[in-house]
């Protein structure tokens, strides 16, 4: 079920494995996003 | 992860990034994504300040992070939410999938 109660995602802005410096609201208007928390890669 | 990773095309052809947050310092993180040919976005949170803007639980019993997701949507809202429960605990990538499809016929 998606939640109809839409709280504002927080913004943050991070560098990725990549380099680039990545921020949540660059995608705002664009695409939706899943985020995803890992307990570890390694 | 590797069903992310074979999902993904999935996940694009709904218009969707995902974004992968582990709790590795920079080097070792950007080692595994690299060794391991992740096609999407990747972020190393060492000092667990993106995952402590989004609540994720810490399991200091299990010496980590506690898996969690979340579905955003294009206007900056949170849509989904799914805390787990156990290192195991995490959505099925066609019950993620299935949402985005509703997502996108709002």
């Amino acid at each position: 079920m998606l939640d109809e109660k839409k709280d504002i995602a927080p913004e943050f802005t991070a560098t990725d494995a990549d380099g680039r410096a990545v921020k949540l609201s660059d995608y705002r208007n664009k695409k939706n996003v899943f985020l995803v928390f890992n307990r570890g890669f390694t | 992860m590797a069903q992310l990773h074979h999902d993904y095309p999935k996940y694009s052809s709904l218009n969707t990034e995902i974004i992968a947050v582990g709790p590795e310092d920079s080097k070792t993180f950007s080692e595994w994504w690299h060794d391991h040919k992740m096609p999407f976005v990747g972020i190393p949170d060492e000092k667990h300040v993106i995952a402590r803007m989004f609540g994720q639980q810490v399991n200091v019993l299990h010496m980590g992070r506690m898996p969690a997701s979340f579905i955003i949507d294009r206007n900056g809202f949170i849509r989904y939410r799914h805390f787990g429960q156990s290192m195991s605990d995490i959505p099925e990538d066609r019950n993620i999938l299935a949402l985005l499809e509703q997502l996108n016929k709002e």
